[in-house]
């Protein structure tokens, strides 16, 4: 309970933190957040009319003040560019971005744990070499460009799949490929190494001396031991995908929170900016959040730290 | 007794396959990178222009040599900086303690958990996208990487009797650190910093993917992806090539980090 309400009160804090970093960050910096936003180009009539939209004749903490209350009711105030209140279009745009970073990240858990318990119980096999080979060069492979890769073997010359687009839960299979591949590698290192940590230790040998099956001394005492490092490892991926998805996003025109960050930030479209990064930042500490309570799950000691 | 790192002259290697044609094409490149040739769009690769040519008939050899320019020196400048700003905040958080420390080390760890693209696009909407946009984000984003690793190493070798040693002799704190604690953390340093050029490279090429970066008709690897991403289905060696530059160098760099991690044990 007191772990509950220490992480609710860090979380605000954490939030409130990035919140002001964020709307400092393009309020204060640039001298005229107007003329900021329309360009040296802008004429006098358009800047006084936004300057009055954005609110600028009052003093910059009452804007922030405002703000906040409104991101509090949940009202992000309205986009610049598309003119439209802002809730709405991130609201569309969440599930995918979120679909798409749970995919890649369970289809690279899928891909390296059996991968990483295979190296660490044959040491020294060909499957060990091929695969920390094959996971060194997956590290190495940019995800856009496997993307690009992955749209020109199997959606233009396969046809298989569509190239871009989010049109159904097809759309998403390419782009999760692409991004689970680098992690993938990564995870199978990790994997193998905290198997090979686990199947050292002492319980190991006490259950294989006391005759319990090779499956059960693995999977049973092992890989739920190993599990809480792989857990934290794909966590980090998981929040890092939340505000990562972006190139991949651009690749595969997929209408999630990274194509609307990126238009908004060429557009220079402040108050969608502010909004997205402060989702994504609220985002992120509640995967991590959830991330504290899934190896408090798996790990009972963490429970008493 | 001498024993050969392979990892670390296998990245050697790799790193050079791309680097030395970089060097070289601050010289000369076999063809213009920038002049454009209608006539000759599209070739495929061929004895004179070895990678081909891309949608405006630019040698793509040219443009992938003179490409690695940008993003080698984007990327290692960015780390130069992070390890500079982040090395000495981070000796100085190891070595003295308390308070400072722990202010550092909570900023440092909130800073980690967010992403470094999110941080370089909050870069682009105030100053605008561009070659030092991209720079200072990559170089801020290292600066907490380095300050942690840093940190662990100093306060590491502060406890040892060396550094007691030369206290007692009466050596001041700036002798001691530079002197003495420095070297003996310059491997874990070298590693990171490593590693860190991958992930510099990695980020430098996609955030140019995303036309943040170096602006046009500079060629740079990640901008060169974005234009052949139109014309893959056509030219697929106009997606080939820069990807396989990038991933050479990336792939060297872990190679390197792993194999001067090994040689400190």
């Amino acid at each position: 309970m007191r772990y509950v309400t220490e992480k609710i009160v860090s979380f605000a804090i954490t939030l409130l933190l990035v919140s002001t970093v964020t709307f400092f960050g393009v309020n204060v910096l640039p001298s005229d957040p107007a003329m900021l936003i329309l360009g040296t180009e802008g004429d006098p009539e358009r800047l006084e009319s936004l300057r009055q939209e954005l609110g600028l004749d009052r003093h910059v903490l009452a804007r922030f003040v405002r703000w906040l209350r409104g991101m509090l009711s949940g009202d992000m105030g309205r986009s610049i560019r598309y003119s439209v209140e802002i809730a709405p279009l991130i609201r569309n745009a969440l599930p995918v971005t979120l679909l798409l970073a749970v995919s890649a990240v369970g289809l690279a858990l899928l891909i390296s744990i059996p991968l990483g318990i295979g190296c660490a119980v044959r040491q020294g096999s060909f499957l060990e070499t091929a695969s920390l080979l094959l996971s060194q060069l997956g590290m190495a492979l940019p995800s856009f460009w496997l993307g690009l890769l992955l749209i020109n073997l199997f959606a233009l010359r396969l046809g298989w799949l569509p190239p871009a687009g989010f049109t159904s839960g097809y759309s998403l299979i390419l782009p999760a490929l692409a991004l689970a591949v680098p992690r993938a590698a990564v995870l199978t290192r990790i994997v193998r190494g905290s198997m090979l940590d686990a199947l050292s230790q002492d319980y190991i040998r006490t259950a294989r001396s006391k005759g319990l099956p090779r499956q059960m001394v693995l999977y049973k005492h092992a890989l739920k031991n190993a599990a809480v490092s792989i857990a934290s490892v794909a966590g980090v991926h998981l929040t890092q995908l939340l505000g990562g998805t972006i190139v991949i996003e651009q690749v595969f025109s997929l209408p999630g929170l990274g194509q609307l960050l990126l238009a908004a930030a060429l557009q220079r479209d402040l108050p969608l900016v502010q909004g997205l990064v402060v989702t994504s930042a609220a985002l992120i500490l509640l995967v991590n959040f959830g991330i504290d309570l899934v190896l408090m799950g798996l790990d009972p000691r963490l429970r008493y730290e | 007794m001498r024993q050969r790192n392979l990892p670390l002259w296998t990245g050697v290697f790799f790193i050079a396959i791309v680097a030395v044609p970089t060097i070289i094409s601050l010289f000369c490149t076999p063809f213009d990178p920038v002049v454009m040739d209608l006539d000759v769009r599209f070739q495929p690769p061929s004895s004179s222009n070895w990678f081909g040519t891309d949608q405006y008939g630019r040698d793509l050899f040219s443009r992938v040599m003179a490409g690695g320019q940008t993003s080698l020196a984007i990327s290692a400048a960015a780390v130069g900086i992070g390890m500079a700003i982040g090395g000495t905040l981070g000796g100085f958080a190891g070595y003295y303690g308390k308070r400072w420390d722990e202010l550092l080390m909570r900023l440092a760890e909130a800073f980690l958990a967010f992403p470094s693209i999110l941080l370089a696009l909050l870069a682009v909407t105030i100053v605008g996208p561009g070659k030092a946009t991209v720079l200072a984000a990559i170089a801020i984003a290292n600066i907490p990487v380095f300050m942690k690793i840093t940190r662990a190493s100093f306060l590491q070798q502060s406890k040892f009797e060396y550094v007691l040693a030369a206290q007692a002799l009466g050596a001041s704190d700036w002798r001691i650190m530079a002197r003495h604690i420095l070297p003996n953390s310059l491997r874990m340093i070298l590693v990171q910093a490593s590693a860190s050029f991958a992930g510099a490279l990695l980020a430098e090429a996609s955030l140019s993917y995303l036309g943040l970066g170096v602006q046009p008709p500079e060629p740079s690897w990640g901008r060169m992806l974005r234009e052949a991403q139109f014309y893959g289905g056509r030219a697929p060696w106009t997606v080939a090539f820069p990807g396989i530059a990038i991933a050479l160098v990336v792939l060297g760099f872990n190679l390197v980090a792993d194999g001067l991690r090994i040689k400190g044990k």
